[in-house]
C-alpha cells in the first residue's frame, strides 16, 4: 500500500506542476483583462508563466539537500520556519506554512509580466498578484486543514 | 494638418534597470534564500514528549496463607 502511495506521489507531483502552470496562466489572464484592463492573450501569459515556473528548478536545487538532511519533505523557506510545528495547525497556520520565498519571487515576476503585457502600473499588478496568491493560500490552507483533520 | 500617433507604447515601456538595482535584487534574494536555508538546517526538531506518572507502591498485599491438597470437584 505504501508503495502505491509513493508511486502516486511521484507521478502526481510533476503532473500537478504542469497542470498548475496552465491553470495559473488562466487566472493571471483574468486578472490582466478584468482588473488591469489589458489586451493580452492566453498564449502571452502562458509563455510568461512558463519562464516564471523555471524558478521551481532553483527551488528544487536549494530545497532537495535540505529535505534530505532533515528527512522531511514538509520544509518550505518561509516564515513557517520560525514557528513550532504545533503552531502551524488550523487554516491560518497551514497558510503560513505554505508561504515560501520562491513563490513570492514568482508572484513578483508575475506582476512584472502583467505590467509589461498590459502596459499598466506595477503597483496595481503587484496588488492583484498578491491578492490572487492570498486566495490561493486560503483555498489550499483550508483543503490541507480539512485533509489533515480528516486523516 | 498634423497627424498624432495613437499607437500604444512598446511592451515594457522602454525602461531598463541599471546594474545597481539588479545587484541589489540579486543580493536580497540570495541573502534571503541563504539565510532561510541556514535556519531550516539549524532548526531543532522538538523531542517527542510523553505523559509520565510516578509509580508508587500501594499498601495492598495479596498473600497466599493456606496450604492444602487439590481435590477434584466432580469425579466422572
Amino acid at each position: 500500500m505504501e508503495g502505491i502511495t509513493s508511486a502516486t506521489t511521484l507521478v502526481m507531483t510533476p503532473v500537478s506542476v504542469f497542470v498548475m502552470v496552465f491553470v495559473i496562466s488562466g487566472l493571471v489572464l483574468l486578472v490582466g483583462r478584468f482588473i488591469m484592463g489589458g489586451e493580452l492573450t492566453y498564449g502571452q501569459v502562458l509563455a510568461c508563466e512558463g519562464y516564471i515556473s523555471l524558478i521551481l528548478v532553483l527551488q528544487a536545487v536549494v530545497l532537495t539537500p535540505i529535505r534530505i538532511a532533515k528527512e522531511s519533505v514538509l520544509i518550505m523557506l518561509g516564515p513557517g520556519l520560525f514557528f513550532n510545528n504545533d503552531a502551524l495547525t488550523g487554516v491560518t497556520g497551514r497558510m503560513l506554512a505554505m508561504v515560501d520565498i520562491f513563490v513570492l519571487w514568482q508572484v513578483v515576476l508575475g506582476a512584472v509580466a502583467l505590467t509589461v503585457l498590459t502596459r499598466g502600473s506595477f503597483g496595481k499588478a503587484l496588488g492583484s498578484m498578491v491578492g490572487l496568491w492570498v486566495v490561493f493560500l486560503v483555498i489550499f490552507g483550508a483543503i490541507n486543514n480539512f485533509m489533515g483533520a480528516g486523516g | 494638418m498634423t497627424q498624432t500617433s495613437t499607437s500604444p507604447p512598446p511592451l515594457g515601456g522602454g525602461r531598463k534597470l541599471g546594474w545597481k538595482p539588479k545587484l541589489l535584487i540579486f543580493l536580497l534574494l540570495a541573502g534571503s534564500i541563504g539565510g532561510l536555508s541556514w535556519v531550516a538546517l539549524k532548526k531543532e526538531e522538538p523531542a517527542e514528549t510523553f505523559a509520565v506518572l510516578a509509580v508508587k507502591r500501594g499498601n495492598l498485599v495479596d498473600k497466599l496463607g493456606d496450604t492444602g491438597t487439590i481435590e477434584l470437584v466432580r469425579t466422572v
